[in-house]
């Protein structure tokens, strides 16, 4: 909005400039150079409420950190699992199980539960709900309902709520063995289960596949991170 | 209203104002360029990077327009 009226008022600018100038009025002339000075600020004025991108990756780039210092402390070596919202969690979640050979029991997940206890392979810490948790809300509200949609649709629904707020970009494909390849330009440098865009786009896979979902391997790629999910079936499957 | 807007405000209407009342552009350019080196004082906390670049750009600008005024008020004198 303020590059149009900057741009607007430096146009305005150039044309009152000419006009003095022909005519020979020194205010005139003066006013076009003052108006296409003050175009060039307008221009770069951010509009109303715009928050700088930047500004989000400052925010939440510490809170990244400390949840892998987390899990490190508290020795978590399995890999994360992304859960679909149902009965016991209505927001769905992210678990980082103890050990790598984990079992779930998601009967005895319930929302605003923490630290999950029970055998060693049971044991872990609930993520619920996830950092992205808001942008998955304003996803539902926008696009519709994501449960069962599959996984292009979810995904896709998800990555255009995140370009049309600004803040990244991420993109979905299954593969032809079954796995899903996630593609995200999260916002903080730390651990993707700890980042609002990339957790924001793993429960929407989620919630249109429909099934819990193993992260198998995690890589980054500049400015991106590569994930690689592996689905584990119905919550049912696992209550 | 925020502080960037105060500023941005101060700065539009002293170049306007003064923009109508210069009697010369060789004049108005010089009060220009002291309304941005105070908007630029003054904001240097409050303005976003974008618009302090922008500032500073219109600034060179009318620094050279500002020197060569100098140069030539000087070159009249000496002639």
């Amino acid at each position: 909005m303020g590059r149009l009226w900057g741009s607007l008022l430096a146009v305005a600018g150039i044309a009152l400039w000419y006009y003095g100038g022909t005519q020979g009025t020194v205010a005139l002339v003066n006013l076009g150079i003052g108006a296409i000075i003050l175009g060039l600020v307008l221009a770069a004025m951010p509009s109303k409420g715009h928050v700088d991108r930047e500004a989000l990756v400052m925010s939440c780039g510490d809170f990244c950190d400390f949840v892998e210092n987390m899990r490190k402390e508290l020795e978590l070596k399995g890999p994360p699992v992304v859960i679909p919202p149902y009965e016991n969690l209505p927001r769905g979640g992210l678990f980082l199980p103890k050990e790598e050979n984990f079992s779930l029991r998601l009967g005895k997940f319930a929302d605003g539960a923490v630290f999950i206890t029970g055998t060693e392979d049971e044991s872990g810490i609930l993520v619920s709900p996830v950092p992205g948790w808001g942008l998955i809300e304003y996803t539902l509200e926008n696009v519709g309902e994501l449960s069962g949609t599959g996984v292009g649709y979810a995904s896709s629904a998800v990555s255009s709520i995140l370009s049309a707020l600004g803040i990244g970009s991420a993109e979905a494909f299954e593969r032809e063995d079954g796995k899903i390849e996630v593609f995200a330009k999260p916002l903080c440098g730390g651990p993707f289960y700890a980042d609002p865009v990339v957790s924001a786009m793993l429960i929407g896979i989620a919630m249109g596949k429909g099934e819990v979902l193993r992260v198998e391997s995690s890589e980054r790629a500049n400015d991106h991170v590569k994930l690689i999910l592996e689905p584990l079936g119905g919550v049912e499957k696992w209550l | 209203m925020a502080m960037r807007e105060n500023v941005i405000l101060f700065l539009a209407v002293w170049i306007v104002v003064s923009a109508i009342l210069s009697p010369s552009t060789d004049i108005f350019l010089t009060i220009a360029l002291i309304g941005i080196l105070i908007a630029l004082e003054v904001g240097e906390f409050y303005l976003p990077r974008d618009v302090k670049d922008s500032l500073k750009f219109s600034a060179y600008l009318l620094l050279l327009a500002f020197a060569f005024i100098v140069a030539r008020k000087v070159y009249e004198v000496i002639k």
